[in-house]
Parts: structure tokens; C-alpha cells; sequence
């Protein structure tokens, strides 16, 4: 039964794009409903499926289902508000009061009930008797248990049953008319809403209310009164449970009689787009009708008993099936139209001159029934069918029908989205803006660039080469030999230990000094080592700190230099000083594994010398760009993000001598390689 | 500049087929007629695009001289690619491939992407070694073959990217396992992927709970 709904829904998202633009249906609240309780949801339509499915004895069953309804209350509640969500169009958004929560919880009651019913009536045993005292036992079972809603069903329940599927005129017809009632008086309906509620409706009240209504259907101020007498009439016999047929028919006669003239008397209903879609729906259910009594009549002519939907499904066509499965929605939309408007009408009844509307819905339910029994027996089975075959379309390829409601909820305003964008983009520019500057004084990166990390990577591998060397050579090694070398080896080591806390020469050594002591150091390695680009990297330095200060001096030059430029400066030349030193250590290991006579000790000393002269030399430089950097900051209007800077500059100095100093003890296997030669 | 991957070359061969002037053809799109002798190993990098991912590409040019023979074998060690060049001009360079190949495939990984490069199709004229010989070599020992001129650029980015990308659909067959950095594979600074798809809107309209 739950698929119908489902059935329902589909039709509506059709509805709502074809001609309920304007409505409140796709309102935040209804939205945000549906999908937080998306999955409860599959797994109700599921459970409830089961539930239906066993029920083979309807009298134990039907009690069963109530009670169930009690226990399953919550499931069902928000499953059933969701399809009303999704589906009535004119009844959630609006509803601002809890009560609304009331309202729908008794919706679900009948709902339910009705399914009851409609179980109760599939049963051969309980078709003769329609099953009234199942019904009405149930009824009471439940008033106990929820005394706020029994309000609601006592006006409900017994109608439930009687509601027919071939009052197809006289059904859309009502259905018009309480649409539009529905819609004029939306504002009113929360008061009623909560009038209802408040009420605590005794089985007395409730049956007077009943009369109430009866009497009000002659007091109709809508032009039909024929009709409303007949309804009268009806609702007389139906409690009288007499033979109902030639009413009916006159009922169904005078409707469509009466439908131009409650067209005509309802002109703002059109602009809704809703007549046509009701009339087609109306049309095709009584194609629908004979349809399905054709079906299953070949069905149970065939001998099955009870045919179980896969059967059924099997045994017809497929294009029947898609037929009829349109069909049915159809159907659908419109009897849960008429049900949904039902129930809200059934709360405020007679107040506002609706009653009459609910006597005339009483004698469409009763309708049903006479449509045939096969329809109802095989019907709700092939409803299954569908449904399910409609959840397995709707949800293949889009579990959860999270797109298709997404498309459903569509609310994105342009304006919205374009200053989404604009935002995004600039915070993305601004990031990656960022990130550039960030980069231009990140040492590593830099080191990276200017090819120091390759060259250390390329010396670790040559001295891991060395030290295995060297490893198996002290192991093939025995006796005098190998504590002859091992003192050797002992010898470079020491020699290679650098002072814990060096204390370099803070004097000022210019360029020209700086140039003739490193070309001193590497002379005694023997080896052609390019001290070029050294020179010419602190050369470069040094000319645009020089530049950099007496820009900075002269504090009104317009092109003065600011201190994050400084900083970056600071960072590119230690990180390509260190780089390139780096560079000149790999490759004096490289030539000096390759020379013929060496003299590791001597090497070492020299190496030693040189490492000391480009530590001191990366200081020297970070001594030059702070004292830049010291003379921005009395330019600067932020001295504390100069003083931070300052100190990033000793720290990535102090990080470039460290560097240095990895690569000169990186040397020592290659040094120890020569004293085995 | 962030990349995806880092794919480490060598470039090994005789001395003077053009090893150095091949790299910097590739890095720096020059050529120098007149090239120092390389020391030990020279580095060049590059950022390559395939498959729309950005690659670094980290050559080491290795010194052809045999003096520098033991150093640059232990430069082998954790490339993904190499090109192994000789000299169209001068048979001796082609002859030596065998030694050179042999050298590669003991110091390096067995799934290095090697490429064949005859180099210097420029110099027809002075031409000794056919390119069917070329050919037919690459083909005996399952190499990629490629005639290149560093002069005048002709092959050279193909070589290269070809090579490069011989390493990516090793990397999607799952040949390579690119979380063991002795393949010559390094894994770039991820970046967090910047999304620019539907706004957080629709999505956020979804999310919730219920009213009442």
C-alpha cells in the first residue's frame, strides 16, 4: 500500500513542474523533511510491504495492523509526512503551529486503517458483510490508545470503506472543489487545525458531530444541491447499510450533470492547470478499471487463488504493465488528492460549510467497492507490484532518490550562486597568491631549485658507495694491515670534527677576502674545484645589499625596497649559497674518488677549512640582509613582521650551515676510501 | 611549480654523443657547440604534462669518461628511466651499448623504462650507423628507439616525454610501486584537489533536520 504513495509521489513531481510552480510545495521545510528522513523512509516502505504481505486472515490481522499502527507509529508518521511533504501540495508548507504534527500523525491513522480495510474487504469471507464490525472494533481499539485523534477517525472510518472508484466525475468534481476550498482557506485551516486538536473528542461528540455534518449538506451554499441531496440520501442508506447501487449510479449521473456548472461556478480553479490533469486522471482510471478486472479475471479464472504480485506481474504484459502503471498513478494522484483533502477537511467539518464536500467523498469511497471485488482482491496486489516496480525505476542509479529530490528542491537563487563564485575565486587567488609568496622564501624549495637537494642526494649515494667499500675491505682485511688503517681512518675522523660552538671571526671580511680564502682552502685539495659561481653568487649578494641599504637610508626614494622583498632576497641567496656549496662538495667527492695519489688527511684539513669559510660566509650574508632588513623596519609601519622576518633570515642561515656541515661529514667515507688505495 | 610525480633519468654513453647537449636541448631548448667534460654527474630538470598531470622530470647526466665509470654506476641506483645515446657518426659508440646496457640493468631496478637514442641525425653525411641497426637493436632488447639531433631539437622532447610516458602507464598497470622511491618514482606535495563543481548549496539544502 505504501508503494502507492510512492505512486503518488511520482505523479506529483510531474504535477509540480507541469503547473505548481507558484505553490509553497517546494518550500525549505518539506525539503529538509525528505531527505533527513530519506532512508527511515525505504526501510518502512519495506517492512510495511511484509506486514501487508501476511496478512492471509483478515479479521486477526486487521486487529493486528492497529495495534501495529500504535507500536509503529513514529515510522509511519514520518514516512506519511514525507509523501504529504512531497505530495500535498496546499497542506504542509503553510503550517507554521505543532499541530500540524497532530493533523498528520491522524492522517496516518486512516491511512492506515484504510489499508486495513481494504485487506479486510479482499478476503472472501468478509466481502458480503463489507467487514463494518472489523472496522468499527479497530476503530475502538485505537480511540483508547489515542485519545487526541479519535476525533478525527470517528468522522473518518466509517466513510473509509464505502469510498468507490468508479464516482469518477462526481470524484473530481469534489476533489475541484476541495482543492480550491483549500487553497482560499489555507490561513483558516491551522486555526481549525488546532481547534481540532484541542478537542477531546468522546465517542458522543463525535457522533453528533456526524449528524452535524449530515444536516449541513442541505445548508450548502454551493450550487449543488442536487447533488447534496443525493449525498444526504446516501449517507442515510450507507447508515442503514442498504443496497446502495441505484444510488450511486444516480449520484455518479447528477455529477456529471453537474460538472460544467461547477466548472464554470469554480473558474479560478483553471488557473491552477489542474482540471485537465484531474480529467485525464479520471479517464484513465476507468480505463484502468476494466483493465485490471480483465487481468485478474484471467487470473483467477486460471485457478490461482490468491495471486501473489510476482505472479501477477509476470503473467501480464509488459506494456501492459507500463500502462497500467501509469495509470495507476493516475489513480492515484487523484484519490490521494481526495483522501488528503479528505482528512484535513474531516477535522474543521462543518464549520465552514465543507461538511457537505465530505457526505459527497463518503459516497466515493463507497464507490470503490463497486468496481468489483477482483479489482480490490488482485488490485492491491498489483499496486504493489507497480510500486515497487516504480521504487526500483526511481531509485535505479540514484539510491536514496537524493538527485531526483535534489532536482525536485531546486531553490538556488543566480544572484546567490554568481557571489558564491566571486567569493570562492577570490579567496582561491588570494590563496594561491599566498602560496607564491610563500614559496619565494621558502628555503627548502628553493634549495631544491637551485639544485642543492640533488647534489646532496647524489654525494649521500656516493658515500653510502664509500662506506660499503670501505666495510668490506676492513673485513677482508687482518693484523698489522688493518690496525694500521684503522688509525688512518681514526685520523680523518678526528680531523673531520667540527668545533661544537664555532667561533668564527665576526669581522666584516669583504668580497675580495672572502674570495682569496676559499680559493687558499681548495688549492690544497688538489683538485680543480670552480669556485666561480660561489664568487659570483655572493657577489651578486653583496652588490644589492649594498644597493638595498642606501636605498633604504634615503627613506623618501620612491622605489625603496620593502622589507618582504628583502626577506624573499635574503632566503633565494643563502638557499643558492648553500646549494652551491653543496654542488662544490659533491663534486670534490666525485674528483677526488677519481684521482690517482691521495692524501686523505690533508684533504680533510682543507675540506674542514673550506666548510668553516662558506659557514661563515652564509652568517656573513645574513648579517648583510638583516641590517637591510633592520633599516626597513624603521621605514616599515609594521616593525614587529620586520623583526619576525629578521629572525627568519638567522634561522634559515643557521639552517644553511647546517646544511654545509652534512655535506662536508657526508665526505668522510670518501676520504677514508683513499687511505685504502 | 607542484607536480603529481618525480621521475628520475639517467642519461648514459660514451663520451661526446651528446649526452649534456641533449639535456640541455630538453631543459633549456639551446644548443652549445662546445661542451665541458662533465664531472661525475650533472642535474636538469623540467616539468612535463601527461595525461594531464603535471610531471617533474629529474635527469642526471652522467659523465661518459671511463674514469668516471665506477662514480656514475652508483648514480644508477633508483631511476625510473634512462636513455642510453650513442653516436650515429662514430660506430665505436653503438658497439658499447651492449657494455652499457649490461651496467644499467645490473645497477638499476629491472623495471626501468630504457630508451635507445641515436644521436646526431643532423650529421647524414657522416652517418655509420643505420638507423635499421638502431632498430633493430632496441627491438632485441626490448628497448624504446628514437633518432634524435640535441642540434637542432629534432626527437629530443619526444624522446624525453616518450620515456616519460613508458613510466606513467607502468605506473597504472601498477608495474611500478610508486611508494618505493628505489623505483625513481617520488610522489609530488599533494595538493588539495580544488573542486570548482556544483555549489555547496544544493548540497547544504539537503542536509538537516526536520521542521515542526
Amino acid at each position: 500500500m505504501f508503494f502507492l504513495f510512492v505512486a503518488i509521489w511520482t505523479v506529483h513531481v510531474k504535477t509540480s513542474i507541469l503547473s505548481l510552480e507558484g505553490s509553497q510545495m517546494a518550500t525549505s521545510d518539506s525539503e529538509d523533511f525528505e531527505s533527513a528522513d530519506e532512508d527511515p523512509e525505504i526501510q518502512i516502505d519495506h517492512t510495511a510491504l511484509h506486514s501487508t504481505k501476511e496478512q492471509k486472515e483478515p479479521e486477526k490481522s486487521s486487529t493486528t495492523n492497529e495495534s501495529n499502527d500504535n507500536r509503529q507509529k513514529k515510522e509511519p508518521d514520518e514516512l506519511l509526512r514525507n509523501e504529504i511533504g512531497i505530495g500535498g501540495t496546499f497542506q504542509t508548507s503553510k503550517d507554521p503551529t505543532n499541530d500540524k504534527t497532530d493533523t498528520e500523525a491522524s492522517d496516518i491513522n486512516n491511512t492506515t486503517v484504510k489499508t486495513i480495510e481494504n485487506k479486510a474487504v479482499k478476503s472472501p469471507s468478509v466481502l458480503p458483510s463489507r467487514g463494518g464490525s472489523n472496522i468499527n472494533g479497530s476503530d475502538e481499539a485505537v480511540t483508547k490508545d489515542r485519545q487526541p485523534k479519535k476525533c478525527v477517525k470517528r468522522e473518518q472510518k466509517p466513510r473509509e470503506p464505502k469510498s468507490g472508484g468508479s464516482a469518477r466525475k462526481l470524484g473530481t468534481k469534489i476533489s475541484q472543489n476541495i482543492l480550491c476550498t483549500g487553497l482560499e482557506s489555507e490561513s483558516e485551516k491551522v486555526k481549525q487545525d488546532f481547534f481540532a486538536s484541542e478537542k477531546t473528542c468522546n465517542q458522543v461528540v463525535g457522533d453528533t458531530h456526524d449528524k452535524d455534518e449530515r444536516k449541513t449538506v442541505t445548508v450548502s451554499p454551493y450550487k449543488m444541491d442536487n447533488t447534496a441531496q443525493e449525498i444526504e440520501k446516501l449517507t442515510l442508506e450507507e447508515s442503514s447499510e442498504h443496497n446502495i447501487a441505484p444510488v450511486l449510479d444516480k449520484l455518479s449521473q447528477s455529477a456529471s450533470e453537474k460538472e460544467t456548472d461547477s466548472d464554470s461556478s469554480w473558474g479560478g480553479w483553471g488557473n491552477w492547470g489542474m482540471t485537465s490533469l484531474l480529467f485525464t486522471a479520471t479517464e484513465s482510471v476507468s480505463a484502468l478499471t476494466t483493465q485490471v478486472s480483465q487481468g485478474l479475471g484471467t487470473v483467477l479464472e486460471a485457478g490461482i487463488g490468491a495471486p501473489d504480485p510476482e505472479m501477477l506481474a509476470q503473467l501480464e504484459k509488459e506494456e501492459e504493465l507500463k500502462l497500467l502503471q501509469e495509470k495507476k498513478q493516475n489513480e492515484a494522484n487523484e484519490f490521494s488528492e481526495l483522501q488528503r483533502e479528505e482528512e484535513q477537511k474531516a477535522v474543521p467539518s462543518g464549520l465552514f460549510g465543507f461538511s457537505h464536500l465530505i457526505s459527497g467523498v463518503s459516497s466515493i469511497t463507497r464507490l470503490v467497492e463497486t468496481t468489483g471485488n477482483k479489482v480490490l482482491t488482485g488490485g492491491l496486489d498489483t499496486l504493489e507490484t507497480i510500486g515497487k516496480k516504480t521504487m526500483e525505476v526511481l531509485q535505479e542509479g540514484d539510491p536514496g532518490l537524493k538527485k531526483k529530490r535534489a532536482l525536485f528542491s531546486e531553490k538556488i537563487v543566480l544572484s546567490q550562486v554568481l557571489r558564491e563564485a566571486k567569493e570562492k575565486a577570490e579567496k582561491e587567488d588570494q590563496e594561491i597568491e599566498d602560496s607564491q609568496a610563500a614559496r619565494k622564501a621558502h628555503f627548502e624549495t628553493l634549495f631544491d631549485d637551485y639544485q642543492g637537494l640533488v647534489h646532496l642526494e647524489a654525494l649521500e649515494m656516493l658515500s653510502k658507495q664509500c662506506d660499503i667499500k670501505l666495510q668490506s675491505i676492513l673485513l677482508t682485511s687482518s693484523g698489522t694491515a688493518l690496525s694500521q688503517l684503522q688509525q688512518s681512518l681514526q685520523e680523518v675522523k678526528d680531523i673531520c670534527q667540527l668545533p661544537d660552538d664555532e667561533d668564527t671571526e665576526e669581522d666584516e671580511s669583504d668580497a675580495v677576502d672572502w674570495r682569496k680564502r676559499l680559493d687558499n682552502a681548495v688549492k690544497g685539495l688538489g683538485v680543480p674545484i670552480a669556485t666561480e659561481k660561489l664568487n659570483k653568487t655572493w657577489e651578486m649578494a653583496h652588490g644589492w645589499v649594498e644597493n638595498c641599504c642606501s636605498n633604504q637610508k634615503s627613506s623618501n626614494n620612491v622605489e625603496v625596497i620593502s622589507a618582504r622583498d628583502i626577506h624573499q632576497k635574503a632566503i633565494a641567496t643563502l638557499a643558492q649559497l648553500t646549494a652551491e656549496s653543496v654542488e662544490q662538495f659533491h663534486k670534490a667527492a666525485e674528483l677526488l674518488l677519481v684521482k690517482d695519489d691521495r692524501s686523505p688527511t690533508e684533504e680533510a684539513q682543507t675540506l674542514l677549512q673550506v666548510t668553516s669559510v662558506l659557514t661563515s660566509e652564509v652568517s656573513a650574508v645574513a648579517t648583510r640582509f638583516s641590517e637591510c632588513l633592520n633599516a626597513a623596519a624603521e621605514n616599515s609601519m609594521d616593525p614587529v613582521a620586520v623583526n619576525a622576518l629578521i629572525t627568519s633570515v638567522f634561522l634559515e642561515a643557521a639552517n644553511s650551515s647546517s646544511y654545509i656541515q652534512e655535506a662536508f661529514q657526508l665526505l668522510i667515507p670518501v676520504l677514508e676510501v683513499g687511505l685504502t688505495k | 611549480m607542484s607536480y603529481a610525480y618525480l621521475f628520475k633519468y639517467i642519461i648514459i654513453g660514451d663520451t661526446g654523443v651528446g649526452k649534456s647537449c641533449l639535456l640541455l636541448q630538453f631543459t633549456d631548448k639551446r644548443f652549445q657547440p662546445v661542451h665541458d667534460l662533465t664531472i661525475g654527474v650533472e642535474f636538469g630538470a623540467r616539468m612535463i604534462t601527461i595525461d594531464g598531470k603535471q610531471i617533474k622530470l629529474q635527469i642526471w647526466d652522467t659523465a661518459g669518461q671511463e674514469a668516471f665509470r665506477s662514480i656514475t654506476r652508483s648514480y644508477y641506483r633508483g631511476a625510473a628511466g634512462a636513455l642510453l645515446v650513442y653516436d650515429i657518426t662514430r660506430r665505436e659508440t653503438f658497439n658499447h651499448l651492449t657494455t652499457w646496457l649490461e651496467d644499467a640493468r645490473q645497477h638499476s631496478n629491472s623495471n626501468m623504462v630504457i630508451m635507445l637514442i641515436g644521436n646526431k641525425s643532423d650529421l647524414e653525411s657522416r652517418r655509420e650507423v643505420k638507423k635499421e641497426e638502431g632498430e633493430a637493436f632496441a627491438r632485441e632488447h626490448g628497448l624504446i628507439f628514437m633518432e634524435t639531433s640535441a642540434k637542432t631539437a629534432a626527437n629530443v622532447e619526444e624522446a624525453f616525454i616518450n620515456t616519460a610516458k613508458e613510466i606513467y602507464e607502468k605506473i597504472q598497470e601498477g608495474v611500478f610501486d610508486i611508494n618505493n622511491e628505489a623505483n625513481g618514482i617520488k610522489i609530488g606535495p599533494q595538493h588539495s584537489p580544488t573542486n570548482p563543481s556544483l555549489p555547496s548549496g544544493s548540497q547544504g539544502s539537503m542536509q538537516g533536520g526536520g521542521c515542526c
